[in-house]
């Protein structure tokens, strides 16, 4: 009888333990995760928008999500490298190929090349590297462009989900995305500027923005989403108007380092001299501070 | 001697008034013309998105232009077509069927582009289509999207799909020659990433041509979008960013956006006549706002 009622006892106990446990974890997924998430179009375009932030958020204990949207089918050029492209100037000094003409690089050694620097960048902020696979919307083949939905592109058939654009439009795609939010339901999400940038970086923020408007619908703990200032809200009227002004300004002085060194793993892209190729492309511009617009925030509901 | 010097001073007077008449004509070639140009995705865009304010200015004097971006090879479902009771679920009366069908791609594109002409005849507007690809199509029941084995063997015509034609010179420079042709002194688009792909995608392929054809000399007005998407939530509303600056009243126009919206019959037109009809339409809907997304009249 004694040893019956001591069993009860137990399994009471052991249920209300499991009970509490459960409380807690429910409790603890109530709020986002100590973790920064980058959602860059392209292989180095984590950097380009908030390579300091991301490099700092890691640094104050941060688990950093370093994501890289499309398959990146394009943006080599075989001339583009170190010792025949002069990455100071811009130009090309033909010294190895001896060829006064660029070529673009083959679609899939580009997307072989740009994901292993991708994963090199990665691995220097010490982020996890994410690759969606999202089509890109053209290659090269040769020197001729082959863009997407053409039969050249069919016939190719490159690796890869729907081209991003398209992907927007389907719940399937959309729930890609929200599912990476679930996994690691960011306190701090990074976008490009919808509606502001060419067509992969535009259509990865509205992508975004979409799977991230559903994540809070889901009750996914997620917390802000900003966008980089660029496109229309970086133009005059925007700018004075004030809808163009970040909110958002993190001091990124003490990172730029860090930041420098993952950029410069995308080799076929400068070169490993990213400084000087910034230098060349924005002299003006102040690095010390990076500037966002928040476009959603979970954490005030 | 003095014919030579007559002569002379005829040659310089010449000169002179050339001069003159270039100057002039330099003058008026920087000032864009008396045009409104609406730059809607599909068929029935326009409409919603500045159709009244596309009524008033024609009204005033302006030349209409009414373009339609894509080629709306989706979008028409069988059962909807003439019913009275849209909105209020399908009668049936017509079909006999207890489910809808969309139309095919080809008869689509015709019934559609048929609609948007007349609707474009009611507001006194010059319809234009660029015929860029709409993203999918339907067969049967199956909807076969682009880059798809059947949306290929398909081969709906047309042009590129938007978002892709946004990476490519000859599209961009396409509408830039029809910012050239009408130069017009306003020119409204979709929200800018702020609402579905083939929206967002034709807003921003105008703000590319639009951006080109000021840097070009080309006369162009004010860009004006429409409100949406994010610039519609709570935190772009507080902060102002989703705040429009340019407020139409187009209370004295609702007749005609929606007789004009009421051509489209194989969409929800009929609903919007029986709202003005009645006298339902609310109080922001006598209004049209949009935010000024380029100025290059200043």
């Amino acid at each position: 009888m004694n040893t019956t009622r001591l069993m009860r006892l137990f399994l009471y106990a052991l249920v209300l333990t499991l009970l509490s446990v459960n409380f807690i974890i429910a409790g603890g997924g109530d709020k986002p995760r100590k973790c920064i998430l980058v959602f860059g179009a392209h292989a180095d375009d984590v950097e380009g928008m908030a390579g300091g932030t991301l490099a700092k958020y890691i640094a104050e204990g941060y688990q950093g999500i370093y994501v890289c949207v499309t398959n990146n089918l394009a943006g080599n050029q075989i001339e583009k490298v170190p010792g025949n492209w002069d990455f100071g100037s811009g130009k090309l000094t033909a010294a190895i190929t001896l060829s006064p003409k660029m070529y673009q690089v083959d679609a899939l050694e580009t997307m072989q090349i740009q994901r292993e620097e991708a994963l090199q960048a990665a691995k220097v902020f010490g982020a996890e590297p994410v690759f969606l696979d999202f089509c890109e919307p053209e290659f090269w083949m040769g020197r001729k462009l082959i863009v997407y939905g053409s039969e050249e592109f069919i016939k190719f058939d490159p690796p890869g989900r729907k081209q991003i654009s398209l992907a927007t439009r389907y719940s399937e795609d959309v729930n890609f995305v929200v599912a990476l939010l679930r996994k690691y339901q960011p306190e701090i999400t990074i976008m490009h500027t919808p509606g502001g940038e060419k067509l992969d970086h535009g259509e990865s923020g509205y992508m975004m923005y979409l799977a991230f408007k559903r994540a809070i619908s889901q009750g996914i703990p997620v917390g802000k989403l900003w966008t980089v200032s660029r496109g229309w809200l970086a133009d005059s009227v925007a700018q004075q108007s004030g809808r163009g002004k970040p909110d958002v300004r993190i001091d990124v002085r003490n990172h730029l380092k860090t930041e420098f060194a993952a950029w410069s793993k995308h080799i076929s892209q400068n070169g490993g001299e990213i400084e000087k190729h910034i230098g060349l492309r924005r002299p003006a511009r102040d690095r010390s501070f990076e500037e966002f617009i928040t476009i959603l925030d979970n954490s005030k509901q | 001697m003095k014919a030579n010097r007559f002569l002379d001073l005829l040659k310089y007077c010449v000169l002179i008034m050339l001069l003159l008449s270039n100057v002039a004509m330099a003058g008026e070639k920087s000032a864009p013309r008396k045009c409104i140009l609406v730059f809607g995705a599909h068929a029935d865009d326009v409409e919603e998105l500045a159709g009244g304010t596309l009524a008033k200015y024609i009204a005033a004097g302006y030349e209409g232009i009414y373009v339609c971006v894509n080629n709306n090879t989706a979008g028409c479902v069988i059962e909807n077509t003439q019913n009275p009771r849209y909105g209020r679920g399908t009668t049936f009366t017509v079909s006999k069927s207890p489910q809808l069908y969309p139309v095919d791609a080809l008869e689509t594109i015709q019934i559609r582009q048929e609609e948007a002409r007349n609707a474009a005849a009611f507001f006194g507007a010059t319809p234009v289509f660029l015929n860029f690809r709409e993203i999918f199509i339907w067969q049967g029941r199956k909807e076969c999207y682009l880059g798809s084995d059947e949306f290929h063997q398909y081969q709906p015509p047309g042009r590129q799909i938007i978002s892709t034609g946004t990476v490519l010179s000859k599209d961009v420079n396409l509408v830039i020659d029809l910012l050239k042709k009408y130069q017009p002194e306003v020119t409204i688009i979709h929200t800018l990433g702020g609402e579905k792909d083939e929206h967002g995608n034709s807003a921003y392929l105008m703000y590319l041509a639009f951006t080109k054809a000021v840097s070009q000399g080309i006369p162009v007005g004010k860009l004006w979008m429409k409100v949406d998407g994010w610039l519609l939530d709570d935190i772009a509303m507080s902060s102002g960013r989703g705040k429009p600056d340019v407020q139409i009243d187009v209370k004295d126009f609702l007749k005609i956006k929606y007789e004009a919206f009421c051509k489209h019959v194989s969409q929800k037109s009929i609903f919007y006549k029986d709202y003005v009809e009645r006298g339902q339409v609310k109080p922001e809907g006598m209004t049209e706002r949009f935010i000024t997304v380029l100025d290059n009249s200043k």
